[in-house]
């Protein structure tokens, strides 16, 4: 591919239009300074080839020059082989392209296609042309910066390549085709399944169709299996009230009820039979126990009768002897109640001489208590008088406790007035010796050897000498004349007190305290000397002392003085009297007591007899009326006749019994109140079940209407066919990866073989540059390793500038490879072999002259010295 | 006395396992058979049609089968239909044929009871309705002692194979194969088999009168019936069908074996009423797979109304120059020889890489027609 010229119209810096023209076919320098817009003119050529007119993406936007609203256009004229091609694009306003060649004219995507099969590179995405869809050329097209990557060519670079390097390998076709087809196969598998093997689209579909399906054919076979479950119910519904029809005309159920009422009738009437049976049998069991009793109680009268009089016997000889005995009680009591009295008598004497006794002794006791009393009041009188002296002792003493504290009190004050007025005062001591002159203080004469504290101004005058005056500070005169109060004070209380100073007061006080003291110890022996006394009937204290003896005369002590107080003989005559006493009392109780018993005992047993009597007397009467109503014999006739009846009643009730017991009433009635409720229930049941048939019949029309049958048969014909086409798709997916598979793992096996012919071609370009050293491709067409005699070295490892170098070199070798297959191809470098040093940089000069020879090789670059050596056409931006 | 024996109508026959487009034409060509029988009796004078069971597919076929299969039989005023339940719509109470009873216009007469009953003057049906799916008994016995009026034509209607075919199994719903004899009938309407069969003179299937599935000599038609006092009856098919089905095998040895027999294939069918089903078997290359696909998937399939085309016993053995027609080297040429060894192994994995082989083939054909070329 040769370019001839290039215009640029609105297009980024160039609003005005650029022509560039004459293009050789070999080496071409655009040599200017930064700024000038080298870039922005590959830009340009990259957007008339590989940027769709149409297209309003953000980067064709940027094409615009800054805030124009204009379309940028370029243009460009171009060989590739022997056609000259002349193409025309127009972005934004009115976008258009036009391709012109040797095929005719072609326009808008016809003319985008046209260019994209003769230049082979891809219809780029919606944001513009990328490293993928510009093709081999975009891979030829170094761009600023660019120069030096070595990344893997774009997907359409590659095919590109492949397809030239399966020539060299010796393949005769399939480069293109095999892409083709890889395009088409990926494409129908990326119907069926996404990238990471998941079914999507038309699998994903077929996939949803067969769970639908199943779903549905599932909804169906329940939906049928109601349907019939409802037909069930239905059939057996009208099963059930047939059945109910006919049980309720039952003729044999209605035969039986009738039996029963006839059998229930007859146990009716036997069992009224039975119970009059009862009745009568009753009676004469009655009968017959009523004769057996009367004569029963016949023999128990006789019995009794006999016990009675053999009873009565016996109580009256008991009776005898109990008449005895109250007698000999009677004659002990009269004794007894004689000793008695004779007791009583001797008591009575005895004890009117203890009494006499016992007064006599009693006077001659309070005598001596009186002259006692007596002596007690002596003494007491002696103890009131001495009272009485302390007492008015006392009275002139003034000097109480009291006063004392008063005093106290007073001196205190005057001391601390005292220390006061001599803290605030001044104290003024003077000593003249004698011969001195006169000395006045205040205008007053003092002695020479004078001495005062005073609290106001005084002045001291000194005869024919002058005048001193002296100012005490202030403060000092209130204290002296509180201090005069207070000793003004002092002296009235003394005077009251009629003491002439404290000390004088203290001994007052002393002796009037021992006064005190003795006047109460007086006090408390008078209390002692007169107590309380009982038998004088005399209260404590001397006033009730006086009181009592005052109109009593104190008696003589001769009166009683030899009075004998000897008693004990009336006393011990007394004593034994009172014993005697007691004892007469005890037998006349005990004599008594056995009178009582034997009088109780006597009346007793005259008591028992009554009874006893009375019995015999009954008894008698009733055995006798007894025997004149009804004779033994006669008893005994009756008695065997209603025994005999008795008998007959029995066999007559078993007999009615054994009829009713053939009737089982209650067993009966039951069965028929039975028979009757399962007819009444069976009536009742007869609604329900017509109403549950009518609304079965109403649902079995509803969804018999829906066709549940030809529903399932369908559903289920469905879900096999969307199985089988499920089953078809997903086995169309296996063989589609099955044959992506195999042709990648040959395109892999094929690509490792094309490698050979790359290094061949870039092997004399890089033994130029470097000697003795060549260069290895990984299987992306990268630029693996230099290997430099035995030393192998990662490309990544090696300096920028030997990388660069070595990405240049592998262009024109890709360059040299399309040539060769009569792929258009052409080399531009934007500002490239910036990092060469100047030997390497003069090698790639060379080596791209000589590439120049094959290809046209297009220079951007800011650096014009660095290129003068270079023969090279030079193209100017004018 | 005339009438036409039908049976094996099968309304609302799903055809689910059809495509879309055919399921319709072949469900609606069933409903309209009871038009084509319509005007059958009234051409030819035959004042009844007896329809001898499976009148439908299923006991609940739904309302729309259901109501046109009603309003269809009743537009036809001349003509009475009488209906029996077969095993495919057996009677159910309270299904279809308790609705159908309700619902039927006065032309319709539907034959649920084995009780004798005259449908024209001097035309009596003995009827031998299926209950259920499946009898042991036969239900035909009970026409032995049928009584009719003396000199009526007794004319038994019943559904169910005559003949025992599984000797293990006991077939269901069987009658006597002399019934007709036995019971003296004029004529026993049979139905159950959807071909035409003739087992004696007195004895009938007419078969289905739209074919329904593959595997049956079945033509689709109508039995028009005119019995006599003194001779057998006189029996005359008369042709209905729309839709013929065949099925075919094929063993091919290459494409045009392929074309040969498609030319000799069902001449006399209207090509938009056939319904095939082809099993390819042999041995082929692959351009004459490629090209027996292209002619029947592409060509034959759009032509008839349904081809259910079973090509896996087909298989392909490549030829150098189908491996030429790939790439004589390179890529494409590794990858075909690579499927192509694959494809010699047995099971899943061989038949898979021969449909990828076949694939291969197919593509690189189709960017040869595009002209992309190397």
């Amino acid at each position: 591919m040769i370019i001839r010229d290039v215009s640029i119209e609105n297009f980024r810096k160039f609003r005005k239009p650029l022509v560039l023209n004459g293009f050789s076919s070999g080496i071409n320098l655009l040599a200017e300074p930064n700024e000038t817009g080298k870039s922005t003119i590959l830009e340009a050529m990259r957007a008339v080839l590989f940027e769709r007119h149409g297209s309003k993406s953000e980067w064709i936007q940027s094409f615009r020059p800054h805030s124009d609203d204009v379309a940028p256009t370029v243009e460009m004229t171009f060989e590739v082989g022997k056609n000259t091609y002349k193409l025309r694009k127009r972005f934004i306003q009115k976008p258009e392209v036009v391709l012109e060649g040797p095929d005719g004219r072609f326009t808008s995507d016809q003319a985008e296609e046209h260019l994209q099969s003769l230049l082979g590179f891809s219809r780029p995405g919606n944001r513009g042309a990328d490293w993928d869809s510009r093709g081999a050329l975009g891979l030829l097209w170094v761009e600023q910066g660019q120069s030096f990557s070595l990344d893997a060519p774009g997907q359409t670079a590659r095919r590109t390549l492949e397809e030239v390097l399966a020539g060299q390998v010796g393949t005769v076709t399939g480069g293109r085709r095999t892409t083709a087809i890889v395009e088409a196969i990926e494409k129908s598998l990326s119907e069926l399944l996404t990238a990471s093997g998941k079914p999507t689209k038309k699998y994903a579909e077929a996939i949803r169709e067969v769970e639908d399906s199943e779903a549905e054919a599932e909804a169906a076979r329940i939906e049928l299996g109601e349907f019939g479950s409802i037909l069930d119910a239905l059939e057996s519904n009208r099963n059930t009230l047939r059945r109910l029809n006919r049980d309720l005309n039952d003729p044999e159920r209605e035969a039986q009820i009738k039996q029963l009422n006839e059998d229930i009738q007859g146990a009716q009437v036997a069992h009224s039979a039975l119970q009059l049976a009862e009745l009568k049998l009753k009676e004469a069991t009655g009968a017959h126990d009523a004769l057996e009793k009367r004569a029963t109680r016949r023999a128990t009268l006789q019995t009794e009768l006999e016990a009675a009089r053999k009873r009565l016997s016996g109580q009256e000889i008991k009776a005898k002897e109990s008449i005895e005995a109250v007698d000999r009680a009677r004659t002990s009591a009269a004794e007894a109640n004689a000793a008695l009295d004779a007791a009583r008598l001797v008591a009575v004497q005895t004890a009117s001489a203890r009494q006499a006794a016992e007064a006599r002794r009693g006077e001659i006791r309070r005598a001596k208590s009186l002259a006692i009393a007596f002596d007690r009041l002596d003494a007491a009188e002696l103890l009131a008088k001495e009272i009485g002296i302390v007492a008015t002792t006392l009275a002139q003493n003034k000097i109480s406790k009291e006063a004392i504290d008063s005093l106290e009190s007073a001196d205190r004050k005057i001391q601390t007035l005292k220390v006061k007025a001599a803290a605030g005062a001044v104290h003024l001591r003077m000593l003249f010796e004698i011969g001195a002159p006169e000395i006045r203080v205040n205008g007053v004469v003092v002695s020479p050897n004078y001495e005062a504290l005073f609290a106001d101004e005084q002045t001291v005058e000194l005869a024919g000498l002058g005048k001193i005056t002296i100012e005490p500070p202030q403060g000092g005169e209130s204290a002296l004349l509180a201090l005069g109060a207070a000793e003004s004070d002092m002296s009235s209380l003394l005077r009251e007190l009629d003491v002439a100073n404290l000390a004088e007061a203290h001994l007052s006080a002393r002796s009037r305290q021992d006064l005190e003291r003795k006047h109460d110890e007086l006090n408390a022996r008078l209390q002692y000397a007169c107590p309380a006394d009982a038998e004088l009937q005399i209260a404590e204290g001397l006033d009730a002392l006086r009181g009592a003896l005052s109109a009593l005369e104190r008696p003589d002590s001769k009166l009683f003085a030899d009075v004998g107080t000897d008693d004990t003989k009336e006393i011990q005559a007394y004593e034994d009297a009172q014993s005697a006493l007691a004892g007469a009392e005890g037998r006349r109780e005990a004599a008594q007591k056995t009178l009582q018993e034997a009088e109780i005992a006597e009346a007793r047993i005259s008591g028992d007899m009554v009874p006893t009597q009375n019995d015999i007397d009954r008894l008698s009467t009733e055995a006798r009326s007894e025997i004149s109503e009804l004779s033994e014999i006669a008893l005994a006739e009756i008695l065997s006749h209603a025994k005999s009846h008795e008998g007959r009643m029995i066999l007559e009730h078993d007999q009615f019994k054994r009829a009713a017991e053939s009737f089982d009433l209650s067993a009966l009635t039951k069965k028929r109140d039975y028979l009757n409720k399962q007819i009444k229930a069976m009536a009742d049941e007869r609604p329900e079940l017509t109403r549950r048939i009518g609304a079965l019949e109403q649902q079995a029309k509803d969804l018999g209407g829906k066709g549940p049958a030809a529903r399932a048969i369908e559903a289920s014909e469905l879900l096999d066919a969307v199985i089988a086409k499920r089953d078809r798709i997903a086995e169309e997916a296996e063989v589609l990866s099955l044959l992506s598979n195999v042709i990648k793992v040959a395109q892999q096996e094929a690509s490792i073989r094309y490698l050979a012919p790359i290094t061949k071609k870039v092997a004399p370009y890089v033994k130029q540059l470097i000697p003795n050293a060549n260069m290895a491709f990984g299987e992306d067409y990268i630029p693996q390793s230099l290997i430099r005699g035995d030393r192998t070295e990662a490309t990544a490892h090696l300096s920028k500038g030997t990388q660069e170098q070595l990405a240049v070199l592998t262009r024109i070798a890709f360059a040299d490879l399309l040539l060769e297959k009569g792929k258009p191809a052409s080399l531009v470098l934007d500002d490239a072999l910036v990092f060469a040093d100047d030997d390497r940089f003069e090698t790639m000069l060379d080596i791209l002259g000589d590439a120049a020879k094959r290809m046209q090789v297009i220079i951007l670059s800011c650096r014009t010295a660095a290129y003068r050596p270079l023969k090279a056409n030079r193209i100017m931006i004018e | 006395m005339r009438f036409i024996h039908t049976s094996d109508w099968q309304l609302g026959k799903p055809f689910g396992r059809a495509p879309e487009e055919a399921r319709s034409a072949l469900q609606d060509a069933r409903l309209d058979v009871i038009d084509t029988l319509a005007k059958a009796a009234q051409s030819n004078d035959a004042k009844v049609v007896l329809v001898a069971g499976d009148v439908f597919d299923s006991p609940e076929p739904g309302d729309r089968v259901y109501r046109q299969a009603l309003t269809r039989m009743k537009a036809a005023e001349r003509v009475k239909w009488v209906l029996l339940p077969g095993n495919h719509d057996p009677a159910r109470s309270d299904g279809l044929w308790s609705r159908l009873k309700n619902d039927a216009p006065e032309n319709l007469l539907t034959a649920l009871e084995p009780t004798p009953f005259e449908v024209l003057d001097g035309l009596w049906v003995l009827p031998a309705p299926l209950l259920y799916k499946r009898t042991i008994d036969d239900p035909t016995t009970w026409f032995d002692s049928g009584e009719t009026p003396e000199r009526a034509f007794r004319i038994g209607l019943a559904h169910g194979p005559v003949v025992e075919f599984s000797s293990t199994q006991t077939a269901n719903n069987l009658i006597a194969v002399d019934r007709a004899k036995t019971a003296k009938l004029s004529y026993l309407a049979l139905g159950d088999w959807h071909g035409r069969r003739q087992i004696d003179a007195y004895t009938h299937y007419c078969g289905t009168p739209e074919p329904d599935d593959f595997g049956r000599e079945v033509t689709g038609m109508a039995l028009l019936v005119d019995v006599s006092q003194k001779e057998a009856p006189d029996v005359v098919e008369i042709p209905t069908g729309r839709y013929f089905w065949r099925s075919e095998t094929w063993d091919l040895r290459s494409g045009a074996d392929l074309l040969r027999e498609l030319n000799g294939f069902a001449p006399e069918v209207d090509r938009r009423n056939l319904v095939a089903r082809l099993k390819l078997s042999g041995l082929v290359s692959l351009s004459d797979r490629a090209e027996v696909r292209n002619v029947l998937e592409n060509e034959f399939a759009h032509e008839i109304r349904w081809l259910d085309l079973q090509a896996g016993d087909l298989f392909v053995r490549p030829t150098d120059d189908d491996m030429a027609d790939i790439d004589l080297n390179g890529v494409l040429r590794e990858v075909a020889e690579r499927l192509s060894s694959m494809a010699a192994a047995d099971g899943m994995v061989g038949r898979r890489a021969a449909s990828a082989l076949e694939r291969l083939y197919i593509e690189q054909q189709k960017l040869q027609r595009r002209g992309v070329s190397e």
